[in-house]
């Protein structure tokens, strides 16, 4: 009884020490991203840099600013999804990019508050509605078109304020051994249909799908969006917290067809080995077809224009669009990257006309989904 | 009449003339207690900000009925929470503290240590294994052949998780309260011809009256703030409806409007517990001169006793355990590598341990002032302090984001913000346990001290604090559990590069790699479960 | 003249509408020690409790050893008046052993050791020094806190009802004990007590006190034998002014 209180003096006595000796030095040093190559980035040694930094189309106008230069990068995408590729950037270019990861959303609301002090240079975002967001407020400086142009118009902003640099398709996943792929409809209005009862499993909370419902009302209307919502909820379809629950449900037999993201599929390919799943695309300008976009914009309050627009070229190099089409299974949506065997080329997916800007505004669909007793 | 034979001396006066002629509170103990109260008030200062700003359609939303059936869903599932927490820890403490249970210093440990585990985290595994064809389905299908099991979504999967990973709260505040018991009340009612049970229910339960109501506050306040249950059990709370407001379309007007009204349920629970607390006093008659209660024996009661400790560890703990070593497990013979991210849980741990010591400092004159000093003034700081432990986490982080752009500059995305921001959140913790404490030392051994020539601050350093030990470090340690699992605060006021356990398991599991995510959340349990043994054990040298 | 040690000019306190003390005054030499007597309620340990500083009195002067402690825009802390208080449930820090609990008023200091030494000898308590108070028995205890209160060799020692907590046969013995152990110290006391039996055996001068006022100030022997009005029949005067204000419940020696 009498050593207890003793050892816990000594435990708080350790986190004392470590908080002082983390308070002592100035930034909290040792992060997973910090690399040994950060100590000579910091340096005015990278004077060469820019003839290392390999295929970039905007290296010609950034000749490293002078300062060496670090850059701040406020991530809504997981250092799981995007930490290696930073790194990489970091290796090959001798920039020192600091990365605030976080929730898109949750940024994007620190982005708007922070407004012109914010010490980011760079919005790195998962969907297209949160740099929407940030570009409605007017934080965003334009792109040069020497980047832009790298990128199919589908999957950037039209004024150049941000610009996609992967392509998250929604698909249908299903499951082989219970529905042929011959008999899944040509458009998401076909599981509308009565025999689909009891066999649809889909994740109204994810916001992959929200997006997709707003689409939906963008390019349908409001009374086909709601036609719509209610014809499934009609065929009680089963609710999952997640996209690798419903890929999950699909392989075990548990629903046969489910609207998730393509890659989710992937993903949990590579987790459990095989899988008794496959991912459907609809085709033809059907509002299923819809690929949203992880994307990236530069902010105008950035006092390192140039590295930010080194960092956003090197998002849509081949480098990091092959990145992009191997560890997180997306779509590259730079011309001539190959994409992962099993999914189709962007070209052969005719996706719906609609701006991606446009799914900024979510709060119309919330109500919908609410109203239509999905929510 | 005496003359006296030498004059007055006349000393240095060191009190002003008081109107009242009553002992004030000393201003090193009002003016830390004003600021902490101050700074608790910066959320509220923020949403009145940004709700000013949203115009008149932002008003008009929180008038539709939509807002009125949030309402009423988040009072029902936070009362309900509440009370079935108390439920369950009323009992469960008498158990732990006054019996002869076997295995007790075992159950004391892993009944609280559900309250290590994120809700986040919980809510999913409660999902995976409780889920119509999760993994309790798949064991008892083969078993009696059951092919789906009710569906868990909704309310019963929200108040479930709450329960599970709450229901700590009170525990603990009650197990501390029934230790504080002056066993001689329970000897006199039993002279008095009461048996255990009416013994129970008419002197302990109404001494345990203050325990089971701060208990219940930590309690409810979660419940109201908790974004990982709702989110993941689909539940439409006020949080969840804020969070949505963030989520769906960035309308930080509409959620602040939301939040406000948050802050008015919150001001309806403070105020229907400041109730409770009556007017009885709680201390002993006679300071650290009592005996240890002598330990009820079960008898045969013992195997229910042991079925309840049971199934409760089963659920709160080892169905979480299990599922996320089944993650890690699968992933490891999936060729996924094992990293065991020993940094981040090195920055866990100092952040936390900062926070708590953070907190300690920060509710130490809040509490005093609160206990010693009762009044109006004492009794409004004190309930300040609990305003942003009913907030969700990303609405205080987005309100001191915003207070340091404008106000303090330098000290954005300092390590400086990030604890405060934990000290904003979890205060009201470290405020209670070290107010419960203050309430069972005699004032009398403070008066003791002054007479014998100590300063008010002396006493406090060599009397009060020492002697409210307990208290204090119950508080640090409450703080520090909670900080290890804390996700928005942290995403959003950290200094970039700062990762914890909690934003390592956040990382991994929001892009569904669960098994990257089961060992930092293995850790986090791991690296909690000492302070909380600490916590629960804990310090009881001059109580027995 | 001799010194006087307490010295009250019409002190009164008053908690809401309830009138705790009234004008009271009395003065008390040094050495002697007074007994406040009076039923529960009278406001005697209230009067203690505004000798000893821990309330402020609504009007009134009180002095210490010849310095003045509180009065109209001024009050002296209790830890800056030089008393020594042993309470009624004895308030020994039950997180402190017996040696430091007495050390507490003392100054650090090589004389300490020696200090804490003389008043154990004097309370008869050598050899216990690293007893907790938990250990130590209820007589123990109260000895401990004397001893206590007696360390820093303070002008006035204040004890609230001391044997109270003592059961009846141990009360007579621990009485004299202390008495012996106050005298031996040299001490000025006052003690609040409603036992009238324990007032007379142990002061040298009585004051009885009924609804907040001083009825009477006499020694042991007049309070026996009244000459004037026992304290019972003070009963009936209840409330009403007395002829001479200004000397009204005065202590005079």
């Amino acid at each position: 009884m009498a050593r207890k209180p003793q050892l816990l003096t000594l435990f708080i006595a350790l986190v004392a020490m470590l908080a002082i000796s983390a308070c002592g030095s100035p930034q909290v040093a040792p992060t997973a991203t910090s690399q040994p190559n950060t100590g000579q980035a910091a340096q005015p040694t990278n004077a060469p840099q820019p003839t290392e930094a390999p295929q970039q189309p905007a290296e010609t106008q950034a000749p490293a600013a002078g300062q060496g230069g670090t850059l701040t990068v406020y991530s809504g995408r997981t250092e799981d999804l995007v930490g290696p590729l930073i790194e990489q950037f970091e290796k090959d270019t001798g920039i020192e990019v600091q990365v605030k990861y976080g929730d898109t959303a949750e940024l994007a609301a620190a982005l708007l508050e922070e407004g012109d002090a914010s010490p980011a240079d760079v919005f790195f975002a998962q969907d297209a509605g949160a740099l929407g967001a940030v570009r409605k407020a007017g934080l965003f400086a334009p792109l040069s078109e020497a980047i832009l142009s790298r990128v199919d118009e589908r999957f950037r902003a039209d004024d150049g304020s941000w610009i996609g640099v992967s392509g998250r398709a929604r698909v249908v996943v299903y499951n082989p051994e219970l529905v042929k792929e011959e008999d899944l409809p040509e458009t998401i209005f076909g599981f509308t249909d009565p025999k689909w009862k009891g066999k649809i499993g889909w994740a109204p909370t994810n916001g992959s799908f929200q997006a997709f419902v707003t689409a939906l009302r963008v390019l349908e209307g409001e009374e086909r969006a709601r036609e719509w919502l209610e014809g499934i909820q009609a065929n009680e379809p089963k609710v999952y917290p997640k996209n690798t629950a419903i890929v999950e449900a699909v392989a075990n037999g548990e629903v046969e067809v489910g609207f998730v993201n393509h890659y989710y599929l992937l993903r949990l390919l590579k987790e459990k080995g095989d899988l008794k799943a496959k991912n459907y695309y609809f085709n033809n300008s059907d509002p299923g077809a819809l690929i949203n976009v992880a994307g990236v914009g530069m902010l105008k309050s950035s006092d390192n224009k140039e590295l930010a627009e080194q960092f956003i070229a090197y998002l849509v190099s081949e480098k990091a669009q092959q990145y992009f089409s191997s560890e997180t299974f997306e779509h590259p949506l730079v011309e001539g990257v190959k994409a992962d065997p099993r999914l189709p080329g962007l070209s052969e997916v005719q996706t719906p006309k609609i701006d991606l800007s446009d799914l900024e505004d979510l709060d119309g669909t919330l109500q919908l989904l609410q109203d239509a007793g999905v929510l | 009449m005496a003359t006296v034979s030498r004059p007055f001396q006349v000393p240095r006066p060191i009190s002003r003339s008081r109107s009242q002629r009553r002992l004030l509170p000393p201003f090193m103990l009002t003016l830390p207690a004003l600021g902490v109260a101050l700074g608790m008030l910066v959320p509220i200062v923020y949403l009145v900000i940004r709700a000013a700003s949203a115009g008149e359609r932002a008003w008009l939303l929180l008038l539709r009925d939509r807002t009125l059936s949030v309402f009423l869903q988040t009072v029902l599932l936070a009362g309900t929470t509440t009370l079935i927490s108390v439920l369950i820890a009323v009992p469960l403490a008498w158990l732990l503290v006054r019996t002869d249970l076997p295995l007790r210093h075992f159950w004391t440990v892993a009944t609280a240590l559900p309250l290590v585990i994120p809700s986040y985290i919980g809510g999913f595994t409660v999902a995976a294994a409780l889920g119509p064809r999760g993994m309790l389905q798949k064991i008892l299908e083969p078993l009696i052949g059951v092919q789906r099991l009710p569906e868990i979504y909704g309310f019963p999967g929200a108040l479930l998780t709450l329960t599970l990973f709450s229901y700590p709260y009170v525990l603990l505040s009650i197990q501390a309260g029934l230790r504080g018991i002056d066993p001689s009340l329970e000897e006199a009612s039993r002279s008095l011809g009461h048996g255990p049970w009416s013994t129970f229910r008419r002197i302990i339960l109404p001494q345990l009256r203050p325990s089971i109501a701060a208990g219940s506050l930590l309690v409810a306040l979660y419940a109201l703030s908790d974004f990982g249950a709702v989110s993941l059990m689909q539940f439409d709370s006020f949080t969840r409806v804020i969070y949505m407001q963030y989520q769906a379309s960035i309308n930080r007007g509409f959620a602040a409007v939301m939040s406000l009204a948050l802050v008015a349920l919150t001001g309806l629970v403070l105020y229907s517990e400041g109730r409770t607390r009556g007017r009885a006093r709680y201390y002993r008659s006679a300071g650290g001169c009592n005996r240890p209660a002598t330990l009820i024996r079960l008898g045969r009661w013992r195997w229910p006793a042991l079925a309840f400790c049971g199934l409760l560890v089963l659920l709160a703990l080892m169905m979480p355990l299990g599922v996320m070593i089944y993650w890690l497990v699968q992933g490891l013979s999936n060729g996924e590598p094992l990293r065991l991210v020993w940094s981040a849980a090195l920055q866990s741990i100092i952040a936390s341990g900062v926070a708590a010591v953070a907190a300690v400092i920060a509710a130490v004159p809040v509490a005093v002032l609160a206990v010693r000093y009762s009044g109006r003034l004492s009794k409004w700081i004190e309930r300040s302090t609990y305003i942003g432990h009913a907030l969700p986490g990303l609405v205080v982080a987005l309100a001191l984001i915003f207070f340091s752009i404008n106000v303090v500059r330098p000290i954005y995305q300092t390590f400086a913000l990030l604890i405060a921001g934990y000290t904003v959140l979890f205060l009201p913790q470290a405020v209670g346990a070290i107010r419960s404490s203050l309430l069972q030392i005699s004032p009398r051994l403070e008066e003791a001290g002054r007479s014998l020539g100590r300063t008010p601050r002396q006493v406090l350093a060599t009397i009060t604090l020492p002697m409210a030990r307990p208290g204090v470090m119950a508080g640090a340690a409450l703080v520090f559990l909670t900080t290890m699992k804390e996700l928005p605060v942290t995403l959003l006021l950290s200094p970039i590069g700062f990762q914890t356990l909690a934003t390592r398991i956040w990382s991994a599991s929001s892009e569904a790699f669960w098994a990257r995510a089961a060992a930092p959340a293995l850790l986090l349990v791991l690296v909690s479960s000492l302070p909380m043994a600490f916590l629960v054990l804990g310090d009881r040298r001059w109580r027995s | 003249m001799k010194d006087v040690a307490i010295l009250c000019e019409g002190i009164s306190k008053r908690y809401g509408t309830v009138q705790a003390v009234r004008e009271v005054t009395l003065a008390l030499e040094r050495g002697q020690f007074l007994a406040l007597l009076g039923p529960s309620g009278c406001g005697k340990t209230t009067t203690l409790r505004l000798l000893a500083g821990f309330e402020i009195p609504d009007s009134g002067e009180i002095a210490i050893g010849g310095q003045k402690v509180s009065a109209p825009g001024l009050f002296i802390p209790p830890e800056r008046r030089r008393i020594g208080m042993v309470f009624q449930d004895y308030a020994l820090f039950p997180h402190m052993n017996v040696e430091r609990n007495i050390a507490y008023g003392l100054s650090r200091g090589p004389e300490q050791a020696a200090r804490i030494q003389e008043v154990l000898e004097l309370v008869g308590l050598v050899g216990l020094e690293k007893r907790m108070p938990h250990e130590l028995s209820g007589g123990q205890q109260q000895r401990v806190a004397l001893a206590r209160a007696l360390a820093a060799r303070p002008e006035v020692v204040l004890l609230d009802e001391p044997f109270s907590n003592l059961d009846t046969g141990l009360r007579v013995r621990v009485r004299a004990e202390v008495r012996e152990i106050l005298a031996r110290a040299g001490a000025t006391a006052v003690f609040v007590t409603h036992d009238q039996e324990e007032a007379l055996s142990l002061a040298d001068q009585v004051a009885v006190m009924l609804n907040g006022q001083l009825v009477q100030c006499a020694s042991p022997e007049e309070v026996l034998s009244p000459p004037g009005e026992p304290p019972r029949s003070a009963v009936r005067r209840r409330g009403q002014p007395t002829a001479r204000p200004g000397l009204r419940g005065v202590c005079t020696l």
